[in-house]
């Protein structure tokens, strides 16, 4: 096997090269992440760069010595005469070791958390982040943040609380609009990306996120435009519930007039069959055809819009009691038929608790309120009324109109009840 | 001989039912009365044995509502309700508060004394359901319960939400009853089921809340 000392001067050369800088290595290895890597690989790599630095320095001191012919150590001798098998098979152990621990310690590096760890990944992120101290003093914020600012401001953040309280101002440059403001400022960029912002105190530290919401602002929009629609729609529907009624009354009262003008066919058919020598009895003819008169007669008068104080007020002489109305009467059908409802209420109250006889309405109205206010003639109560039954009853109508009722005892029972001009239309 | 109180807000239809009820010698008229809100009143003043209620009434005063009143305080009173509206919930509710009988109006005044006859006689006499009322491409049969509530609601203009808060369901199963209801019906939309429902008279809306 050929030794190291009988090779070509440039073999040796190459191979000194190689030694010189495997040993640097493995010195900058022991030096950087020796201690990193324990104790014991820490003393293994120790040992790999001595025995490659002895290689060197052995085969060096040869090299010397051959060329001047001077007295060559006899380890040196002794170690170049060996035969290369063996230093080779003892370098590339050494060798092999030393990059296992250089790929151990990148490893290493790569699976820990630092500072530089914490700031990449932090850059990575789809979402701005900022912490600072109270002050504003920022600690840390990501490239998103800063390029956020810089879309917004047009300027790096340089103080964390002037940058949050420019967002809730919402001092935006040209092209950047502002959808929300409050806790969580939202700001449309440019490019049609919205960023919802928040401020957040954690610890001793203030922490400002920024997420992207442009889908979720999308689908609110969406759900909005549909919601408008549909409240369109219902409302559609509201206004069309508020006139259906009378519809369906003049429906029935059609249905009315065709069941009358049956009543009139029978009474002609039975007629005939009395003039033809039928045994109808005269007596109950006449009074078919008496009935079918009076009915004609109602049939053949113009029908009135529904009166809702003559309701009430005839409903109530019939029974013998009086109801008075005074003052203008509204003009408005929903009020009126509120207010002739509440009468009711009132009247049956004042009938069933005081004996009443009469019933006083006087109706009046201001810029902003119609308001109604019922008296009777009846008992005092002794004592204020627990409401209840037909006072709950009408107070329900009076608020559910937006309306207002009040209740005065003395000196006399008073039921008053205002409602305001512009929600009139909702009764 | 019984004294008989109508209360009905349309003319015509309150002068036929006291022609059929002055056509009977077992009955005598008081004056009638346009709106229900005033027949409590009517009772506490004058002696009152039957009552022939309609349900909708002058000054929205509900029938129905105002019997409940009426019941609680002259338990002897007989009540009738007459209506021509097929709301499916009218004679579940008439049960509920009491009312002695009910009848969807005919025009034969036969019909009218006979069911007078037996709720003297202290009879109940209730139609077994409503009148068969087409809406759409289906019959108020064809329709479950939930779905008649839903449709109820849906006809005063309500959001899925509020009806699903109202009648304690969720939102979801809100519209998958309207869809069903569409699909029952072949209405193209909400609107029009509202709509056709409304005046179909299956469903009235806060028909309790007069």
């Amino acid at each position: 096997m050929t030794a190291f000392i009988s090779l070509p001067m440039i073999i040796k050369t190459l191979l000194l090269t190689l030694l010189l800088l495997t040993s640097v290595c493995g010195i900058c290895a022991v030096f950087l992440i020796g201690k990193k890597q324990g104790k014991a690989s820490l003393a293994l790599l120790t040992l790999s760069t001595a025995l490659i630095t002895a290689m060197l320095l052995l085969y060096a001191s040869v090299i010397p010595a051959e060329r001047a012919k001077p007295n060559i150590p006899g380890v040196s001798r002794w170690f170049s005469d060996l035969p290369l098998m063996i230093p080779i098979s003892v370098y590339v152990l050494c060798f092999t070791f030393l990059i296992i621990m250089i790929a151990r310690e990148v490893k290493r590096q790569k699976m820990s958390i630092g500072p530089t760890s914490i700031k990449e990944s932090l850059d990575r992120l789809g979402s701005g982040l900022c912490f600072s101290y109270p002050n504003g003093l920022v600690v840390l914020t990501n490239h998103k943040m800063n390029l956020l600012s810089d879309a917004i401001f047009q300027k790096p953040i340089q103080n964390a609380r002037l940058f949050w309280d420019a967002l809730e101002r919402g001092e935006t440059a040209e092209g950047v609009t502002r959808l929300s403001g409050g806790d969580q400022p939202a700001f449309k960029l440019p490019d049609g990306t919205v960023y919802s912002f928040k401020r957040e105190k954690t610890g001793g530290f203030y922490e400002i996120t920024a997420a992207d919401v442009t889908r979720q602002h999308a689908l609110v929009n969406e759900l909005r435009e549909r919601n408008i629609e549909l409240e369109k729609r219902n409302t559609r529907i509201m206004e069309y519930g508020s006139n259906v009624d009378e519809y369906v009354s003049a429906r029935e009262r059609l249905e009315t007039r065709v069941n009358v003008h049956g009543f009139l066919g029978q009474a002609l058919l039975m007629t005939q069959s009395r003039l033809s020598g039928g045994e109808t009895d005269l007596t109950d003819l006449l009074d078919i055809w008496q009935r079918n008169i009076e009915v004609l007669k109602m049939q053949s008068k113009p029908e009135k819009p529904a009166d809702s104080f003559k309701s009430l007020t005839s409903a109530a002489n019939a029974i013998g009691i009086t109801v008075s109305v005074h003052g203008k009467i509204p003009q408005s059908a929903p009020i009126q038929k509120l207010f002739a409802a509440i009468g009711a209420e009132a009247l049956t109250n004042a009938v069933r608790h005081a004996g009443a006889k009469r019933l006083e309405i006087h109706l009046s109205e201001t810029d902003t309120d119609y308001i109604s206010v019922y008296t009777n003639d009846g008992l005092l109560p002794p004592a204020p009324i627990a409401e209840g039954g037909g006072l709950t009853s009408a107070r329900r109508k009076v608020e559910s109109a937006g309306g207002e009722m009040t209740v005065a005892h003395a000196p006399r029972f008073t039921l008053t009840v205002s409602i305001r001009k512009e929600v009139n239309e909702d009764v | 001989m019984y004294n008989v109180l109508i209360v009905e807000d349309d003319p015509m239809a309150r002068k036929l039912m006291e022609i059929f009820v002055s056509a009977s010698s077992r009955y005598r008229l008081v004056p009638s009365i346009d709106s229900a809100a005033m027949a409590e009143l009517y009772c506490m003043t004058n002696p009152v044995d039957l009552i022939l209620m309609d349900v909708q009434t002058a000054l929205d005063a509900n029938g129905i509502e105002f019997s409940e009143k009426i019941k609680k305080r002259f338990p002897n009173t007989k009540i009738i309700i007459i209506t021509s509206q097929p709301e499916f919930s009218y004679i579940k509710r008439a049960k509920k508060i009491g009312v002695d009988s009910f009848w969807y109006k005919e025009p034969t005044a036969d019909a009218l004394i006979r069911l007078m006859d037996r709720t003297m006689q202290g009879e109940s006499v209730y139609p077994d359901a409503p009148p068969k009322t087409r809406l759409g491409a289906a019959y108020n049969s064809d329709f479950t319960t939930r779905e008649l509530e839903v449709l109820r609601e849906l006809v005063t203009g309500k959001t899925d939400a509020a009806i699903a808060e109202t009648l304690c369901i969720s939102v979801t199963r809100v519209k998958q009853h309207i869809q069903s209801l569409r699909e029952k019906t072949q209405f193209s939309n909400r609107t029009e089921l509202a709509v056709k429902a409304r005046e179909s008279g299956i469903v009235i809306g806060n028909y309790g809340d007069s």
